[in-house]
C-alpha cells in the first residue's frame, strides 16, 4: 500500500506541478508554499512518507516544464541566463518545438546523471562537503568578485577622447555595479528585517523573487514589438545529435554541483562559471581554406562545433537546471555518518523544514521518484510544447501577462505579507528592470541572497546591518 | 582559480577563513583575506579591457557601414596605417570596429595577410554566441585589397634584455623557435572589435602587434606590489589579526596571474615603470587551447580542497600524494585521453567534410540536420 501511496503521490506532484508551472512567472517554490499550507491543513489525512515524493515530483516537473513558459512566453526565473538566449533566437526562427524539447531531454539526461552521481554523493562528495562548509563565506564572495569583474563592457569603445570610449563602453557594466549594489542593500535590509510574520516566514523571498525576475520579464515581454513565426517548424525528428548531449555533460554537471552545494548561486551563475572552465569549442577552430567561390579570397572553414553550441548550450542549461533544482533537493536524503543531516541546500530544504525531515534509506525511494516523473514530465513536456505552439497563435500573450500579474499581485498580498510584500515587490521590479533595459546580466539580482549570506556566514551580518542603521 | 589555489598553501591565511574556530580561538569571524587573492589575480585583466584600452588611442579608425560594409575601404585604411609607419618611422595604431546588425547579430569580416599586402573578405552573420547563420554572406562585393610598401613581419627584432631572458628559457623549454610565418590572419565578430600596432625596425620590415595596450602596465610585477601597498596600509590600520598576510595574499593573486599569461604567446610588460617594453612569451601554451583552461581550474580545485582540508577540518587521512595520484593525475590523464579521441574525429570529420563540400559555395555547409 505504500509503495502505491508513494506512486500515486508522485503522479499528483508531477501532474499539479507539470500544469501550474506553464504558467509564465509562477515559480515552483509559490506553488510548494501554497502546497505546504495546505499538507499542514490536511497533515492527519495524508501518510508522512508521501511529503517526499510529493514535493520532489514538483520540483521536478518543474525542472522540466518551466521550459516551455521560458521558452514561448520568455518568461525568465533566476535560471534564464543558462538557456534563455539560445531558445529565443531558436524560437525566432520558427524552432521553438526544438529549443523546448532538447532543452527537455537535457534535463532527462541530467536526470540520468544524478542517478550515475550516487556513488559520488555518497563517498567522495562528504569529503568535499564538511571541509567546504565553513569556508562558504569566502567562497561566495570569489563568485561575486568574479561575477562582477568578468562581465566585460558591451559597447564597442567608440570615441576620440579615453573617457568617450569608456562611456560608449560601459553602459551594461554600470549596469551591472548598480543592480548588483541595490540587491545588496535590499538583501541585507529584507535578512535584518523580515517581511512576513514569523508564520509565513518561508515566503519571505517571494515578492523579492517576482520583482527581481517575474515582474520585469512580465513588463518586458508586454512591451516587446518582436513577432515570433506562427508557424513553428514541426517534425518526428529533433535537430540535434548525440554529441551535443556528450558536450553538454561536463558543464551541466560541474554547473549543477556548483548550484547544488554552494547556498544561492543559481544556474544562470554556475552556467558563466561552468561555460569558463569547460568550453571545448576551440578544439577545432574555424580555419582558413582555399577559396570555393569566385568572388572570395578565402573559405572560411567553420567546423560542425561550432553549430553545435547553442544545442549543447541548451542540453548543459537543461542538467543544470535538474541538478539545480531537484539535486540540491535529492542530497538531502545523502545520509552518511559524516554527514547525519544530508546535504541538501536550495529553496525546497528551506520551505519543508517546518514539516519534515529525511531519514536513512530515502534517498533510494527519491532516485526512484526521480526517474519516475522525470520520464513522466519529459512525456508531458513534449505532449505540451506541441499543444502550446498549436494555441501560440490563437492567444493573446499581453492579456496572458496581465492575468498573470493580477494572480501574481493577489498570491503576494495573501501569502507574501500584505502591503509591505506589495510594496517590496514594486521596489526590487525597479531593480529588475535595470538589466532588461541595459543588458548587463539579470543575475546580478542574486546579491539579493548572495551578499547578506555570505556576510552572515562569516559572521559580519549584525555589524553590516548595524553599520546601516538597521539593528 | 591558480590564485587561490596558490594562496592556500598559506596556513594561517586558511585559518583564518574558516568560520569554525578549529585552532584559533582569537578569530571572532571568518576572514574574506582569500577575496583579495581573487581580486587581484582577476585585476591584470579588468585593468586591461576595462580601462586600459581605453587609453590606446588609434591614429586611423575603421567602422563599416553595417548597411554596406566596403570592404575595398577597410583594406585601404588597413594598407594606409601600415604604410604610414613605414614612411614615418613612428609607430602607429589602427581600430578596427565591428559590425552589429541587431541586439544579437553581427556581421563578421577577416582579414587575411600577405607578406605585402592585405586581403579583407566580408562574411556570415555570426550570433553573439559566435555560432553563423549559413548562407548570410553577401553575394557580391565581398572581398577588398591594398598593398603595402613595406613587409609585415609578426616577430620583433628588436629584443631588450627581458625579451633575451624570455627567448633563453623558452629555448630552454621548448628547443629554438620555428622560423616566423606570416601573419596569421584575424577575424572581427562580435562586441568590441580589435586594435593593431605597426612599427618599423631596423630590417626596415614592419612589426605587426595584435592588441597594443594588452598585457602591457597591467602585467607588471611592479604594479602588482604598488597596488598591493595600500592593503598593506588598511589592514594595519585597521589592527587585523595578522595584517601583513593581507597585502601579501593580494600580491600573491597579482603575481600567480602574471606569470601563469607568460606561458601563453604574448608575455607581459613585467617589471613596468622601471622597464616598459612587453615581453614575448614562452609559448608553452595557447590560451585559446581549452585543455589548458580546463586542467588548470580542475587542478586549483583539487588543491584548494586538499589544503583547505588538511589545515582545518582533517577529514581526508590519505597521504597527499596518493590524494594528488588519485584525484588529480589519474582523473587528468583519463581527461587527455579523452580530448585528443574527441579531437582527433573532430580532426578526421572536418576533414572529410572539407573535401566533400570542396565544390560548394562559402556558407552551403548548415551543420544542424533536417
Amino acid at each position: 500500500m505504500e509503495g502505491i501511496l508513494v506512486i500515486a503521490f508522485s503522479l499528483l506532484g508531477t501532474i499539479a506541478g507539470g500544469l501550474l508551472c506553464l504558467i509564465p512567472s509562477l515559480h515552483i517554490y509559490n506553488v510548494a508554499g501554497i502546497a505546504i499550507i495546505l499538507w499542514i491543513e490536511l497533515s492527519n489525512k495524508i501518510p508522512y512518507y508521501t511529503i517526499g515524493p510529493f514535493f520532489m515530483a514538483l520540483m521536478v516537473s518543474f525542472a522540466f516544464i518551466n521550459t516551455i513558459p521560458m521558452t514561448f512566453f520568455s518568461a525568465a526565473d533566476e535560471s534564464a541566463g543558462a538557456s534563455i538566449l539560445p531558445t529565443t533566437d531558436m524560437l525566432k526562427s520558427g524552432k521553438g518545438r526544438d529549443a523546448s524539447v532538447i532543452s527537455g531531454l537535457g534535463t532527462f539526461f541530467g536526470a540520468v546523471i544524478l542517478v550515475l552521481l550516487t556513488p559520488f554523493v555518497f563517498y567522495l562528495a562528504p569529503y568535499i562537503y564538511l571541509p567546504v562548509r565553513a569556508h562558504l563565506h569566502w567562497i561566495i564572495g570569489l563568485i561575486l568578485v568574479f561575477y562582477v569583474m568578468s562581465e566585460w563592457p558591451k559597447g564597442a569603445g567608440r570615441g576620440k577622447t579615453p573617457w568617450a570610449k569608456f562611456k560608449n563602453s560601459w553602459h551594461n557594466c554600470f549596469a551591472g555595479l548598480l543592480t548588483f549594489v541595490l540587491s545588496s542593500i535590499i538583501g541585507l535590509i529584507i535578512t535584518t528585517k523580515p517581511l512576513a510574520p514569523p508564520e509565513k516566514s518561508f515566503q519571505n523571498i517571494m515578492p523579492i523573487f517576482l520583482g527581481f525576475f517575474a515582474f520585469p520579464s512580465i513588463i518586458q515581454a508586454m512591451m516587446s514589438e518582436a513577432k515570433y513565426p506562427e508557424n513553428q517548424y514541426n517534425s518526428k525528428y529533433l535537430n540535434c545529435k548525440w554529441s551535443d548531449f556528450g558536450y553538454g555533460a561536463l558543464p551541466g554537471t560541474i554547473g549543477g554541483l556548483i548550484t547544488a552545494f554552494i547556498p544561492a548561486v543559481t544556474v544562470g551563475i554556475s552556467a558563466i562559471f561552468a561555460g569558463h572552465i569547460t568550453n571545448h569549442r576551440n578544439l577545432r577552430q574555424a580555419s582558413f581554406e582555399k577559396p570555393k567561390n569566385p568572388n572570395t579570397a578565402v573559405h572560411v572553414h567553420i567546423p560542425e562545433i561550432y553549430y553545435q553550441q547553442e544545442r549543447v548550450f541548451l542540453v548543459a542549461g537543461g542538467i543544470n537546471k535538474i541538478i539545480y533544482y531537484v539535486g540540491a533537493f535529492l542530497f538531502l536524503f545523502a545520509i552518511t555518518d559524516l554527514t547525519p543531516n544530508g546535504m541538501g541546500r536550495g529553496g525546497m530544504n528551506i520551505l519543508l523544514k517546518p514539516i519534515f525531515s529525511p531519514e536513512r534509506g530515502d534517498f533510494a525511494v527519491m532516485l526512484a521518484t526521480v526517474f519516475f516523473t522525470s520520464s513522466l514530465s519529459l512525456l508531458l513536456l513534449i505532449y505540451f510544447t506541441d499543444w502550446t505552439i498549436k494555441i501560440m497563435p490563437k492567444i493573446n500573450v499581453r492579456l496572458v501577462y496581465g492575468i498573470v500579474t493580477v494572480v501574481l499581485l493577489v498570491l503576494l498580498y495573501v501569502m507574501g505579507g500584505g502591503w509591505m510584500a506589495l510594496g517590496v515587490a514594486a521596489a526590487t521590479t525597479c531593480v529588475g528592470l535595470i538589466p532588461v533595459f541595459f543588458s548587463c546580466r539579470r543575475s546580478h539580482c542574486m546579491a539579493v541572497l548572495l551578499v547578506p549570506i555570505a556576510l552572515n556566514m562569516a559572521g559580519y551580518g549584525d555589524a553590516i546591518a548595524r553599520l546601516l542603521g538597521l539593528m | 582559480m591558480s590564485a587561490i589555489a596558490a594562496t592556500t598553501f598559506i596556513p594561517e591565511v586558511v585559518r583564518m577563513s574558516t568560520t569554525m574556530k578549529l585552532d584559533n580561538p582569537e578569530a571572532v569571524s571568518g576572514s574574506f583575506i582569500i577575496l583579495l587573492a581573487g581580486a587581484f589575480g582577476v585585476m591584470p585583466d579588468t585593468m586591461d579591457f576595462k580601462l586600459g584600452q581605453f587609453f590606446s588611442i588609434a591614429e586611423n579608425e575603421e567602422d563599416p557601414d553595417p548597411r554596406n560594409p566596403d570592404p575595398q575601404k577597410m583594406a585601404d585604411a588597413f594598407a594606409k596605417a601600415v604604410n604610414e609607419a613605414g614612411d614615418t618611422g613612428k609607430s602607429t595604431k589602427i581600430q578596427l570596429f565591428t559590425i552589429q546588425l541587431g541586439a544579437s547579430l553581427w556581421r563578421k569580416y577577416n582579414m587575411i595577410f600577405e607578406n605585402d599586402g592585405v586581403i579583407i573578405q566580408i562574411d556570415n552573420i555570426v550570433k553573439t554566441s559566435q555560432c553563423p547563420i549559413p548562407g548570410t554572406a553577401p553575394k557580391t562585393n565581398r572581398v577588398g585589397r591594398a598593398k603595402f610598401k613595406y613587409e609585415l613581419k609578426s616577430r620583433t627584432n628588436q629584443i631588450c634584455w627581458l625579451n633575451k631572458s624570455v627567448q633563453w628559457m623558452r629555448h630552454l623549454l621548448k628547443g629554438p623557435d620555428h622560423p616566423p610565418g606570416p601573419v596569421k590572419p584575424s577575424s572581427v565578430e562580435i562586441f568590441m572589435g580589435t586594435q593593431f600596432e605597426f612599427r618599423k625596425e631596423s630590417d626596415g620590415k614592419i612589426y605587426f602587434n595584435w592588441l597594443p595596450w594588452h598585457r602591457t602596465w597591467s602585467h607588471s610585477y611592479v604594479l602588482g606590489f604598488m597596488l598591493s601597498i595600500p592593503v598593506f596600509i588598511i589592514s594595519y590600520l585597521m589592527n587585523l589579526h595578522h595584517w601583513w598576510l593581507y597585502g601579501l595574499v593580494a600580491n600573491l593573486g597579482f603575481i600567480v596571474h602574471i606569470t601563469e599569461d607568460m606561458t601563453g604567446h604574448i608575455g607581459g610588460s613585467l617589471f613596468w615603470p622601471l622597464h616598459k617594453a612587453r615581453s614575448e612569451g614562452l609559448e608553452l601554451f595557447k590560451a585559446s587551447d581549452p585543455r589548458t583552461n580546463f586542467s588548470l581550474d580542475y587542478s586549483a580545485i583539487v588543491i584548494i580542497i586538499h589544503n583547505i582540508d588538511r589545515f582545518t577540518t582533517k577529514l581526508i587521512t590519505m597521504p597527499w600524494w596518493l590524494y594528488y595520484i588519485l584525484f588529480l593525475i589519474l582523473p587528468l590523464t583519463v581527461y587527455f585521453w579523452v580530448v585528443a579521441i574527441i579531437k582527433k574525429k573532430i580532426q578526421e570529420k572536418e576533414k572529410r567534410v572539407l573535401k566533400e563540400f570542396e565544390d560548394e559555395p562559402d556558407g552551403f555547409s548548415d551543420m544542424t540536420l533536417d
